[in-house]
C-alpha cells in the first residue's frame, strides 16, 4: 500500500508540472478572445474573473454587504444589469481590491428566481399577492389600531445591520421620535451588543479606537473569539500575509478550535468554550507579577473598579483580585496549558505594540461583556492603547452593524450618536434636534426615557392580541431574519406567529413564512445606501441599476409608513421621489444630528462620500478634515482640537485622553471569570457544542445558498466532532446524529476532525432546513449587560441516528413554502 | 404445481423493484443485481460472472467462491431450477406465450424433432466457452453484460435511482421483438451463458424428472416441454431445467406416479 | 508504412486492451484499474450501496468499461463513508479498506493558473498587477474530510496536496471555478495528467 501510494505520488508530481502547464494552456486557448481592459493578466482565467471580464458599460463603486468588513468594490452594469463584481484596488479595507468568494458572486444574487417581487398580505392562513397600497393600508391600520389599544410601545421595529444607515436612521427616528417608543431593536444586539457595552463601560465611549492599519503597525496580534480566516476572510490575509512578510510579529490566538486562524499563530491557546475570562485573568496576573506592566500609563489613564461597576479601588486591590488567577488555576479551569498562559502574557505585554481582535466568540457569551472588558484591563496595565498597532478591537460581523445601528443607536436602549437614551441632556437635544415636540403622534411630545426591550425579551414578549401576558402585539422585520437567527427557536416561533409581523426581505425567509405581511425589498445594489464597517469607516454604496420591478428600497416602504402614521413632516424626505435623494437627504439629517458628538462625520457629505474611492472614517468634523485613525490621542482625533463643541473637558497638557469618561481614565474591571449563567455539561449532555461561520456562506444562507457556486461549497451544515469523541460514540464520517440540548434538537452529518478539543462540537449556522437550524439548540440565556444571547455554549448530547444519507441539499425556503411553515 | 412456480417466479421479479425502491429509501439490507445480490450480508453471484473473474484476473478472492456456493449448492442438489423457477427473463417468456395464445397468434414452438436440443446444447456450450475464450482476449467481461435477467435489473436500478439507462439497455427490446415474433425461447435453448454454466454443475445425482416406464404414450408431455425435450427419455440432457409442466401435464399421473421429480 | 505493418501495429498495441484503461475515479479501496477492471462483475452492488449517489454505471459507448463504477468528481465526489468496500463479491473492491486514510482513488492537482487562491498570492506578492479580479475562496480546503493532512494553505493561502490525499475528489465538486475546475484528480496509476481523469476524458471527445 505504502509503497504503490509512493509510486503514484512520484509519477504524479512529476506529470503534475506538465499537467499545469498544459491544462492552462488549454484554458487560455478556450479563452481566446478576452474582451475589456482588466484582461491583461493570466487572472483572465479564473471564473470570477472571467466574469469581471465581460464587457460593461460602467462600474458602479459599492462595498460588499457579507460580513463586517466592509470590502470596497466595484460593481459592473451592462445594459441595465449586474454582470460582476471586481474588488476596488484603492482601497483601505480590502488593499489591492481583494475579495472573497461572497463578495465576487454576490452580483448573483439579485437575479435569483426566488426574489420577491409583490407585497403579501396572510389571508386565511395564506400568503397572497396584494398591491403596495393594500399592504401599506393594512399595516397603517393595524399598527394605529395597536397603538391605540395597547398603547406606543405594542408596535416594535427590528432592524439589522445590513440595513444602511439612511434606513436604520429613518426607523429609529419614526420610532424613537415620531412614535415616542424605544420598542426597537436590531439583530446587531444578537451580534456586537456585548461589544457596544464592553466599550462604553470601560472607555465611556463606544467603536474601537484604532483602525485596520494597526494590523500592520502591531508587534503581537492576539485574536481570541474569532475565526477570523473564515469570518473575516479578507482581514485574516492581511494578517497573515503580515506576518509573512515580519516573522517576528508573534500572533497569539485563544479559542476551542485549531481553526485555520490559529495556524498562523506562534501560540495557540485552547480554552474550553466559556472559560477564556480565567485566562485574560491569568494573563493580567503574570504580566503584573513579572513586572511587565507599564506603570505611567496605568496612574495616568487607569481607574480601577470593582466588578459590579459601582465603587473605584485600587491597583492594590486589583492585584490581589486577580491573585487567585494563577497559570495553573487558568489550566484546570480553561484547559490551557499554564505555559502558554505566562508566554502569552510576555508577548503581549512586551512586545512593544499588541492588537487584540476578537468577535462573536466572546460577545455572544453569557458574559460577553465581562470579557470585553478583561481584554480592555489586558491593554491597559500594558498601555497597549494610542500607540500604532496597539488597541482592543472588536470585530463586527454584520457590514453596517457599526455604522447602521451602532453610530445612529438604532437599538432599544440608545440614541444617534450611540449615547444612551437615558441620558438626559442627550435626550433633550436629540427631542430639539428632530422637533419631536411639534411632530410626534405621542402625546407625551417626547423621546421615551426608559429603554426598550432589547432582541431575546423583545420576542419574548410579542405575541398575538389574545395573549394578555404579551405586551408587544405588532413588529417589523427588515433585512433579518429572527425565526432563523434567534436562539431556542421553539420559543419564539409562535411569537412571531401570532403577532402581526411585517417582513421586508428580498427572499422568502423563515420568518417570511410566519409574516402576516410580507414586503419585497431592493437589493443593495438597487438602492444604495452607506455602510459603515468595523473600523468606523463609512463608504457609500451607488444605485447601480434599477430596482427589480415590483420591489421597492426599504427607505421607501419607511417612509410610506411614516407617511400614514401622520408623520409626513416629520421624516421631511418622505415625499422625495428619487431613492438617491432620499437617501442623501436622511443622510444630512444624521451627520447633523451628531455633528456635535465624537461620531461626527459632519464632514463626510454624500458628495465627498460619492467621489471618495476609501470612504471617510469618524471623527470627522469637517469636509477638509481627512477622517480618523487613531482616537483619544491629540493630534488625530479631532475632538482634541475642540472638546466644548463636543461637550467634553480635555486639559491642554494631555496628550492622550480617553474623554468618554469623565477623569478621561479607562475603567479597570476586577471581573470575575465564572461563567455563572452559561450552561455546564452535565452526565446527560456531555458535550459543549458551540456555533459559528463558514467562509462561503452568510449568516442564514438567504443569500448565499443560491449562489450556485457558494451554496455547492458549503451546501449543508453539519457537526464537528473530536475523533476521539466519535470512537467514543462508534461514529464515523457521514453518519447521521441527533444533537439534542434541553432545548430542542437536530439531525446532522457527522464530520469527524481533530481540531477542536475533546468534549467540544462546532456546527455552521447557515442552514435553513428545519432539522439542521442550530438555534433550536443554542441557549437563549443573555448577558445580564447587554441582552446578548450566548449562542457560543450550549451542552447537548449526540446519539447515531443511521448511517451517511445524502443531505446536501442546499436547502432554501422558496416561495412554494411560503404558506407551510413546517421547520423540518 | 404450476401455480406454485409462477408464484415463485413472481416473487423472484419482485427484487427489481424492491431493491432500487429500498435504495432509495435508503434501506440496504438487500442490495445487488441478478448479476450478484446480497440479502441481509448473504451474498450469491451468477457463477458465469465469477467465472470471467477468475478466467480474466488470475486472482481469486475468498469472497468470489463464497457467493457462487450457494447457486452451486442449489444446483447441485435441485437442477437448475433458476431457469424455470426464478429468472425473470423466462418468465417473460412464458408471458409472451400466454400472450401469444391471447392473441390467437400460432405458437412459435416447432414440432419435437428428437435431436434438436442436442444442438441446442452444443449451441450454448459453444457460446459459453467461444465467449469466455473472447473474453479472455479482449479483456472485457461481456458474457452478463448480454445476459437479459442481468440487464433488467441492472437497468432497473439506474432508472429508478440515478433515471438514466446505459447502452447495454438497447440488447433488451431487441430481444423481446426477437422472442416474440421470430423464435421460440432462442435466448435460453441456444445462448444463455449463465443456464449453461449452471447446468455443468448438474448431475445425474441431482434433482431431475424421472418416469416411471409405462404410460399411456399420449406426448401431452413433449408438447408441453418449453425446452423441447422428450421427458420421458431426455430430462438428464443438460437443456432440462426441471420446470415440471410436463409432470403437470402428464394424465397418467393422476392414476400413478408416471413422470415425477427424484432426487437422490 | 504497409498494410501489414499497420496490422502488425494493430496487433502489438493491442486496441481494445489499450483502451480499457480508462482513467477513471473508481470507488475507494479499488485494486488497481488493470485488475478491476477483470475483477468487477459490473453487478452494481456498490452503486447501490452508495448513500450519497455518488458512484454511478458507465455506460457501453465508453472504452468497453460497461457497467463499471465509477465517480465523476466534477459533480459528486466520494464522501469517504465506506460504504461500497464491504460489498463487492469479487474483492474488485478491496474490504479491508475501512478507515478513509487508507484510500488512494487518486490524488488531487490543483491548476495553478486558474486556482483563485494562487492568483491572489500572486498579486500579493507583486508578481501579478492588481486588478480587483482576486477573490479568497478555501473551499478545497474546508470540504477536505483529511483536512491539513491531505491539503494545507502554504503561507496560509496556496492550499497544497500532500501524499496523505485519497483522491476523493470533493474538493473537485466544491471547487467554485467554473466550467473548468481549478482542481482535478489524478486516478491512481494513470501514467501521464494530460490523459488522466475523467475530466480530460471529455475534453477530449470535445465535450467540455
Amino acid at each position: 500500500m505504502d509503497i504503490s501510494r509512493r509510486n503514484l505520488i512520484k509519477s504524479t508530481l512529476a506529470a503534475s508540472a506538465a499537467a499545469a502547464a498544459g491544462l492552462s494552456l488549454g484554458c487560455k486557448k478556450k479563452e481566446a478572445a478576452p474582451t475589456t481592459a482588466a484582461t491583461e493578466t493570466p487572472a483572465a482565467t479564473t471564473t470570477a474573473a472571467s466574469a469581471s471580464t465581460v464587457a460593461v458599460d460602467k462600474w458602479v463603486k459599492g462595498v460588499c454587504r457579507m460580513c463586517g468588513t466592509g470590502c470596497s468594490i466595484y460593481v459592473g452594469v451592462k445594459d441595465g444589469k449586474m454582470v460582476a463584481i471586481k474588488g476596488n484596488v484603492d482601497s483601505k479595507t480590502n488593499t489591492k481590491g481583494f475579495l472573497c468568494i461572497k463578495g465576487m458572486n454576490i452580483w448573483k444574487v439579485a437575479y435569483h428566481p426566488d426574489r420577491l417581487t409583490t407585497p403579501l398580505i396572510r389571508k386565511n392562513g395564506k400568503l397572497e399577492p396584494a398591491t403596495w397600497d393594500e399592504a401599506l393600508t393594512l399595516i397603517e391600520t393595524k399598527f394605529k389600531e395597536f397603538h391605540k389599544k395597547y398603547g406606543y410601545d405594542s408596535v416594535a421595529y427590528y432592524g439589522s445591520g445590513q440595513c444602511t444607515t439612511e434606513e436604520s436612521y429613518t426607523f429609529n427616528k419614526i420610532w424613537k421620535g415620531g412614535f415616542g417608543s424605544n420598542m426597537m431593536d436590531g439583530n446587531p444586539r444578537l451580534c456586537m451588543a456585548s461589544a457596544v457595552a464592553g466599550y462604553l463601560s470601560s472607555f465611556g465611549s463606544d467603536e474601537p479606537a484604532g483602525a485596520y492599519e494597526d494590523i500592520e503597525n502591531a508587534k503581537c496580534i492576539f485574536i481570541t473569539g474569532s475565526n477570523t480566516s473564515e469570518a473575516h476572510p479578507i482581514l485574516f490575509r492581511r494578517i497573515s500575509s503580515y506576518k509573512r512578510q515580519n516573522p517576528d510579529v508573534k500572533i497569539i490566538v485563544c479559542e476551542p478550535r485549531k481553526t485555520q486562524t490559529s495556524k498562523i499563530a506562534d501560540l495557540w491557546m485552547p480554552s474550553l468554550p466559556g472559560t477564556d475570562l480565567a485566562i485574560f485573568n491569568g494573563m493580567a496576573r503574570e504580566i503584573i507579577k513579572n513586572d511587565w506592566h507599564d506603570k505611567e500609563f496605568i496612574a495616568r489613564h487607569a481607574r480601577f473598579t470593582q466588578g459590579d461597576g459601582t465603587e473605584a479601588s485600587t491597583f492594590d486591590e486589583y492585584i490581589k483580585f486577580i491573585e487567585k488567577y494563577t497559570p495553573e488555576y487558568v489550566e484546570k479551569v480553561t484547559g490551557c496549558p499554564a505555559a502558554s498562559v505566562k508566554q502569552a502574557a510576555e508577548w503581549f505585554a512586551k512586545s512593544g505594540a499588541t492588537l487584540s481582535l476578537w468577535c462573536m466568540g466572546l460577545n455572544q457569551r453569557s458574559n460577553g461583556v465581562w470579557a470585553n472588558n478583561l481584554i480592555h484591563n489586558l491593554h491597559v496595565i500594558t498601555g497597549n492603547i494610542g500607540k500604532p498597532g496597539a488597541d482592543p478591537f472588536s470585530l463586527t460581523g454584520q457590514p453596517n452593524a457599526c455604522g447602521g445601528v451602532r453610530e445612529t443607536g438604532s437599538l432599544a436602549h440608545l440614541l444617534p450618536g450611540c449615547r444612551p437614551v437615558a441620558v438626559e441632556p442627550w435626550r433633550k437635544y436629540v427631542e430639539s434636534y428632530w422637533k419631536v415636540a411639534e411632530h410626534s403622534i405621542n402625546p407625551s411630545k417626547a423621546i421615551n426615557p426608559k429603554p426598550g426591550f432589547p432582541a431575546v425579551k423583545l420576542f419574548s414578549s410579542l405575541g398575538g392580541e389574545n395573549e394578555a401576558d404579551k405586551p408587544v402585539k405588532a413588529i417589523l422585520i427588515s433585512t433579518t431574519n429572527p425565526a432563523q437567527t434567534l436562539p431556542n427557536l421553539n420559543k419564539f416561533v409562535p411569537n412571531i406567529k401570532n403577532a402581526f409581523t411585517v417582513v421586508i426581505d428580498i427572499f422568502p425567509t423563515r420568518t417570511a413564512q410566519l409574516a402576516s405581511v410580507v414586503l419585497p425589498a431592493s437589493f443593495l445594489y438597487e438602492k444604495g445606501g452607506v455602510y459603515g464597517c468595523s473600523e468606523r469607516r463609512s463608504f457609500l454604496t451607488q444605485k447601480a441599476i434599477e430596482p427589480l420591478e415590483g420591489t421597492k428600497a426599504d427607505l421607501w416602504i419607511a417612509c410610506q409608513i411614516a407617511k400614514r402614521m401622520g408623520l409626513e413632516k416629520f421624516i421631511a424626505w418622505s415625499n422625495e421621489e428619487d431613492i438617491v435623494k432620499m437617501a442623501e437627504m436622511a443622510w444630512n439629517d444624521y451627520i447633523g444630528c451628531t455633528a456635535n458628538t465624537e461620531k461626527t462625520l459632519a464632514g463626510a457629505t454624500y458628495k465627498r462620500l460619492m467621489e471618495s474611492t476609501t470612504g471617510v472614517q469618524w471623527p470627522c468634523p469637517s469636509e477638509d478634515h481627512p477622517g480618523t485613525y487613531k482616537r483619544y490621542v491629540r493630534g488625530m482625533d479631532p475632538v482634541f482640537d475642540d472638546p466644548k463643541k463636543y461637550g467634553y473637558e480635555i486639559p491642554e497638557d494631555a496628550d492622550m485622553f480617553f474623554y468618554g469618561r469623565k477623569d478621561g481614565k479607562i475603567n479597570v474591571f476586577m471581573r470575575d471569570a465564572e461563567p455563572k449563567a452559561s450552561e455546564k455539561i452535565s452526565k446527560e449532555y456531555p458535550f459543549l457544542m458551540t456555533t459559528g461561520r463558514v467562509i462561503e456562506q452568510w449568516h442564514t444562507g438567504t443569500m448565499t445558498m443560491r449562489i450556485p457556486e457558494t451554496a455547492a461549497a458549503h451546501p449543508n451544515s453539519y457537526i464537528e466532532i473530536h475523533v476521539n469523541d466519535a470512537k467514543k460514540l462508534g461514529l464515523s464520517q457521514g453518519d447521521m446524529v441527533k444533537v439534542e440540548s434541553v432545548r430542542g434538537e437536530n439531525v446532522l452529518p457527522v464530520r469527524v476532525v481533530n481540531m477542536t478539543l475533546e468534549g467540544v462540537c462546532f456546527v455552521p449556522m447557515h442552514d435553513q432546513k428545519g432539522a439542521r437550524m442550530v438555534n433550536f439548540i443554542c441557549n437563549d440565556v443573555v448577558d445580564a449587560t447587554s441582552g446578548e444571547p450566548d449562542y457560543k455554549v450550549s451542552a447537548v448530547k449526540i446519539t447515531k441516528v443511521s448511517g451517511p444519507q445524502k443531505v446536501d441539499d442546499k436547502f432554501v425556503v422558496t416561495k412554494s413554502e411560503l404558506d407551510s411553515p413546517t421547520f423540518s | 404445481m404450476q401455480k406454485f412456480r409462477k408464484v415463485i417466479q413472481f416473487i423472484f421479479l419482485a427484487p427489481l423493484f424492491i431493491v432500487p425502491i429500498l435504495n432509495l429509501l435508503e434501506i440496504y439490507f438487500m442490495k445487488g443485481t441478478y448479476i450478484s445480490l446480497d440479502v441481509g450480508g448473504l451474498s450469491i453471484s451468477d457463477p458465469v460472472s465469477v467465472l470471467q473473474a477468475l478466467f480474466l484476473s488470475h486472482h481469486v478472492a475468498p469472497i468470489m467462491l463464497v457467493s457462487v456456493a450457494v447457486p452451486a449448492l442449489i444446483v447441485i442438489f435441485f437442477g437448475r431450477v433458476w431457469c424455470s423457477w426464478a429468472c425473470p427473463y423466462y418468465l417473460m417468456l412464458d408471458g409472451f406465450e400466454a400472450l401469444r395464445k391471447k392473441l390467437k397468434l400460432k405458437s412459435l414452438k416447432k414440432p419435437y424433432k428428437k435431436d434438436i436440443h442436442i444442438k441446442a446444447n452444443i449451441s450454448r456450450l459453444g457460446i459459453l466457452i467461444l465467449g469466455l475464450i473472447f473474453v479472455g482476449i479482449i479483456g472485457v467481461p461481456l458474457l452478463y453484460l448480454i445476459s437479459p435477467p442481468s440487464i433488467m435489473s441492472s437497468q432497473s436500478v439506474l432508472l429508478i435511482k440515478y433515471a438514466y439507462v446505459t447502452a447495454e439497455f438497447i440488447l433488451l427490446p431487441i430481444l423481446i421483438i426477437i422472442e416474440f415474433f421470430f423464435g421460440y425461447r432462442i435466448w435460453c435453448r441456444y445462448v444463455c451463458p449463465t443456464g449453461t454454466c449452471l447446468s455443468l454443475m448438474q448431475t445425474k445425482f441431482s434433482m431431475h424428472v424421472e418416469y416411471s416406464g409405462k404410460c399411456s404414450n399420449c406426448n401431452q408431455c413433449i408438447r408441453v416441454c418449453p425446452m423441447m425435450l422428450d421427458p420421458k427419455t431426455e430430462s438428464l440432457s443438460s437443456a432440462c431445467n426441471n420446470c415440471g409442466e410436463c409432470i403437470s401435464a402428464c394424465p397418467d399421473n393422476k392414476k400413478e406416479k408416471t413422470l415425477y421429480f427424484k432426487s437422490h | 508504412m504497409s498494410i501489414f505493418d499497420n496490422i502488425k501495429n494493430a496487433l502489438n498495441s493491442f486496441p481494445v486492451k489499450s483502451t480499457y484503461k480508462i482513467n477513471r475515479m473508481r470507488p475507494p479501496g479499488s485494486v488497481d484499474d488493470d485488475l478491476f477492471m477483470k475483477l468487477c462483475i459490473r453487478c452494481a452492488r456498490c452503486v447501490e450501496a452508495c448513500p450519497y449517489r455518488v458512484l454511478r454505471r458507465s455506460s457501453a459507448t465508453k472504452n468497453a468499461e460497461i457497467g463499471t463504477p465509477y465517480i465523476y468528481a466534477d459533480v459528486a465526489g466520494c464522501q469517504l463513508c465506506m460504504k461500497c468496500t464491504s460489498v463487492c463479491p469479487t474483492g474488485a473492491i478491496d474490504s479491508s479498506t475501512v478507515e478513509m486514510q487508507q484510500v488512494s482513488i487518486g490524488v488531487a492537482r490543483i491548476n495553478e493558473d486558474t486556482c483563485m487562491n494562487h492568483l491572489y498570492a500572486k498579486v500579493e506578492s507583486g508578481e501579478l498587477e492588481p486588478t480587483g479580479n482576486m477573490a479568497l475562496c478555501n473551499s478545497c480546503l474546508n470540504t477536505c474530510p483529511l483536512k491539513d493532512d491531505a491539503i494545507y494553505l502554504k503561507d496560509g493561502i496556496i492550499p497544497t496536496i500532500t501524499e496523505k490525499c485519497t483522491g476523493c475528489g470533493l474538493c473537485v465538486e466544491r471547487c467554485p471555478i467554473k466550467p473548468i475546475k481549478a482542481i482535478y484528480i489524478i486516478p491512481k496509476n494513470m501514467p501521464d495528467a494530460e490523459t488522466a481523469g475523467y475530466y480530460n476524458y471529455l475534453k477530449r471527445i470535445g465535450k467540455q
